[in-house]
């Protein structure tokens, strides 16, 4: 009988710097064997129950140490697993490459910071850190799994890893992007998703010929892409979100077009006014909003989304009017 | 006789209009619209803000004589008036509303039922605006008046009507998560005049009233959330002021009730350790009605709809029942789901873990609520199927 598995379980929200801040030591590491280990469940996350849930401990062989003093060259970590299915815990594997954020429970035993979400999968052999701060060499220690990890069989282990890499907050080298390795399109947009994410409007640009039609190879870094383009809010990206709003891709369209109705910009109700005319209905509801956020004397001009669903003519026809008599009126 | 002043915060996604058929009200907005620097000042309004700090914002709603900030020469810097009520003998006090409507916002010039109506500055019927030059004095008797008492001239209070909490407003089926206000105090002042306050929901009281009524009295009233929006702005408030002293004002305001709506899928990443694991978290971000990602952390959770689940393979011995529903504060810009199989004992599985294809294994439905982390709490944003495949998970 199979003693494990899972099902869908919601991972929390993770600020990087405040699981960081959370953690004595931050190690990349190898996990090696089970050993035996005595330890509370309780004492690893507050909602365990001994009655469903069991500490698991491994060995684990360290790689480098980006924060605090691991005193030895291997650490004992204890980890939760359910006995039963359905349990939120994600315990370790043998042979598997991490960085973990771990507290001391019960030294010389450590336990992750947060053991209910995945700990961050690395690749060994990884270069030294350059910076000595840890977020810093958090940050260095990730990009380098970015830049290296197999886009094929490691993909997910690259996007887990520019993931991480975006939650420092920290702008990257974009410059680096002009290196074979990034010739790549998924290791290309991963890049690009965590400078966005870092608010580096500048990488809007590159990110255009990436989207011109749909691109499969970089549909695994869309998650991170997305939320990155449209949280967007500095005008100077304001022409080339312009440009997205055209992008094949309709998620990428969508993330422009959400980002341009949000943001501050001479030309946003002209602009808005020739998204009515986008082919995709995500982009044009997005349009009709920002208009209505902008002008909210157009009464009723900004529906709920189904209303908008299920008459739209009744909605864009308005607002084009409304365009028409802006500009007629403005006219000598 | 009533004098409307309006200030609003920019800042604070707030719109002050006037009363539903109000026609001075309604050529007054027409004027806001082509203000240019109206225009500008309202680009930095819109319902973008990510940062608690902007919910607790307390907001300004009166405060400027009428022409005071409705020129395109005032700057987007400066407090600015949104919008004014001519002062109107005719209605002694009275705003010209309707009552709350039943449901659905009605748009405030019924001039094009059923579409969005661009509000005009060709109102037949507008008031002049009207500026009491001889507020609380009395008018001069005229010969033919000689004997009888003569009409004092009503006098004009100016009413402020304040957010002091914010504007915001969420409505979560119940839930009331942190930092997403389910109800906001409202507080009226008219320049220290002892009085009456009298507030009405004038148009969509089905999406919020003042905790089970749609009229209120006092200087400080809550607004609380009912119903989602089905418009913005569609919830419109009214305060009318009765002084001691015979003066009268009145203020109105327009809200939005928000509430999370639906969850955008981002994408799938399965990391594959097979054939003893697999781990795939599949990303979602959570929007309102609107279509606005929610501004802050919030609490979901997963309601598995069948148990045991379905046995797709058959003749599997792969878990049998989920135990714990899982719940979580996440960030609705992006959040994951993860959807994992594992085993110690590969060599058990029917069938086995594989490191791509394969067929699908088990499966159930259930939903996602957002809004609390109680299992089957919340609002009901999205219905999914759990898959569980030989090489990956899946939301279908």
């Amino acid at each position: 009988m199979p003693d494990g598995g899972s099902s869908g379980a919601p991972l929390p929200a993770v600020d990087i710097g405040s699981v960081l801040g959370a953690a004595e030591v931050v190690v990349a590491g190898t996990v090696g064997p089970p050993v035996a280990i005595d330890v509370s469940v309780s004492r690893l996350h507050a909602r365990a129950d001994a009655r469903y849930d069991e500490a698991v401990g491994s060995k684990l062989a360290i790689l480098r140490t980006l924060k605090g003093d691991a005193r030895a060259a291997t650490i004992d970590v204890a980890t939760l697993r359910g006995r039963v299915p359905g349990r939120p815990w994600a315990p370790l594997r043998d042979g598997q490459c991490l960085v973990l954020f771990l507290h001391s429970v019960a030294p010389p035993l450590w336990a992750p910071v947060m053991p209910e979400a995945p700990a961050l999968r690395t690749l060994p052999r990884l270069r030294a850190p350059t910076a000595a701060e840890p977020l810093r060499a958090l940050a260095s220690e990730l990009e380098q799994v970015v830049e290296r990890a197999d886009t094929g069989e490691q993909a997910g282990i690259l996007v887990e890893a520019a993931l991480a890499r975006a939650g420092t907050g920290l702008p990257v080298d974009l410059a680096a992007i002009e290196r074979p390795a990034f010739a790549e399109h998924l290791r290309r947009a991963a890049w690009l998703a965590i400078a966005l994410a870092a608010g580096q409007t500048e990488a809007l640009a590159p990110l255009i010929p990436l989207f011109a039609t749909t691109n499969p190879t970089i549909e695994p870094v869309l998650a991170l892409l997305v939320p990155a383009v449209s949280e967007l809010r500095d005008p100077s990206g304001f022409a080339n979100l312009l440009a997205l709003t055209t992008s094949g891709c309709e998620d990428m369209a969508w993330a422009a077009a959400y980002a341009l109705r949000h943001i501050d910009h001479p030309r946003a109700a002209a602009e808005l006014v020739g998204l009515l005319e986008s082919p995709s209905q995500r982009v044009r509801y997005q349009a009709v909003m920002g208009l209505a956020e902008r002008e909210p004397n157009l009464i009723d001009g900004g529906p709920a989304v189904q209303r908008y669903g299920e008459d739209e003519a009744r909605y864009v026809g308005p607002w084009r009017e409304w365009w028409h008599s802006r500009c007629a009126a403005a006219s000598p | 006789m009533q004098v409307t002043h309006a200030i609003a915060d920019p800042a604070a996604m707030l719109q002050l209009q006037g009363s539903a058929g109000n026609a001075a009200a309604t050529a007054l907005l027409a004027r806001a619209v082509g203000s240019p620097a109206r225009r500008s000042a309202l680009r930095g309004s819109v319902p973008s803000d990510t940062s608690a700090a902007t919910a607790n914002r307390g907001v300004l709603i009166v405060g400027a004589p009428l022409d005071e900030g409705l020129s395109p020469e005032s700057s987007p810097a400066e407090p600015e008036v949104l919008t004014s009520e001519e002062p109107t003998a005719s209605t002694g006090g009275q705003p010209t509303s309707t009552p709350a409507d039943g449901g659905a916002p009605a748009p405030a010039t019924p001039t094009n039922a059923g579409s969005p109506s661009p509000a005009t500055p060709t109102n037949a019927g507008s008031p002049s605006p009207a500026t009491p030059t001889n507020a609380g004095s009395p008018s001069p008797a005229t010969p033919a008046d000689a004997g009888a008492p003569v009409p004092a001239t009503p006098k004009v209070a100016h009413v402020v009507m304040m957010a002091p909490s914010g504007s915001e407003l969420w409505w979560f089926d119940g839930g009331n998560p942190g930092g997403y206000p389910s109800q906001q105090p409202l507080q009226a002042t008219a320049a220290g005049t002892p009085g009456t306050f009298r507030w009405r929901v004038v148009r969509g009281a089905s999406f919020a009233d003042f905790g089970g009524s749609a009229a209120a009295t006092g200087p400080t009233v809550s607004l609380v959330s009912k119903a989602p929006s089905a418009a913005l702005r569609d919830v419109a408030v009214v305060v009318d002021f009765t002084g001691s002293d015979g003066s009268t004002g009145t203020a109105s305001f327009s809200f939005t009730v928000r509430a999370p709506h639906h969850m955008t899928r981002l994408g799938t990443e399965t990391t594959n350790n097979a054939p003893t694991s697999y781990s795939t978290l599949v990303s979602y971000s959570i929007q309102d009605q609107f279509a606005t990602t929610l501004p802050r952390n919030v609490p979901i959770n997963e309601k598995w709809d069948v148990k045991p689940p379905k046995a797709d393979f058959a003749g599997t011995n792969w878990p049998s029942f989920p135990l714990l529903e899982g719940s979580a504060i996440v960030n609705p810009a992006k959040w994951s789901d993860e959807v994992t199989m594992s085993t110690s004992t590969p060599t058990l599985m029917i069938p086995p873990i594989l490191a791509s294809g394969g067929v699908l294994v088990e499966s159930f439905p259930g939903h996602w609520q957002v809004g609390q982390s109680a299992t089957g709490a919340g609002h009901r944003v999205l219905d999914v199927t759990w898959q569980f495949f030989q090489d990956r998970g899946a939301h279908a």
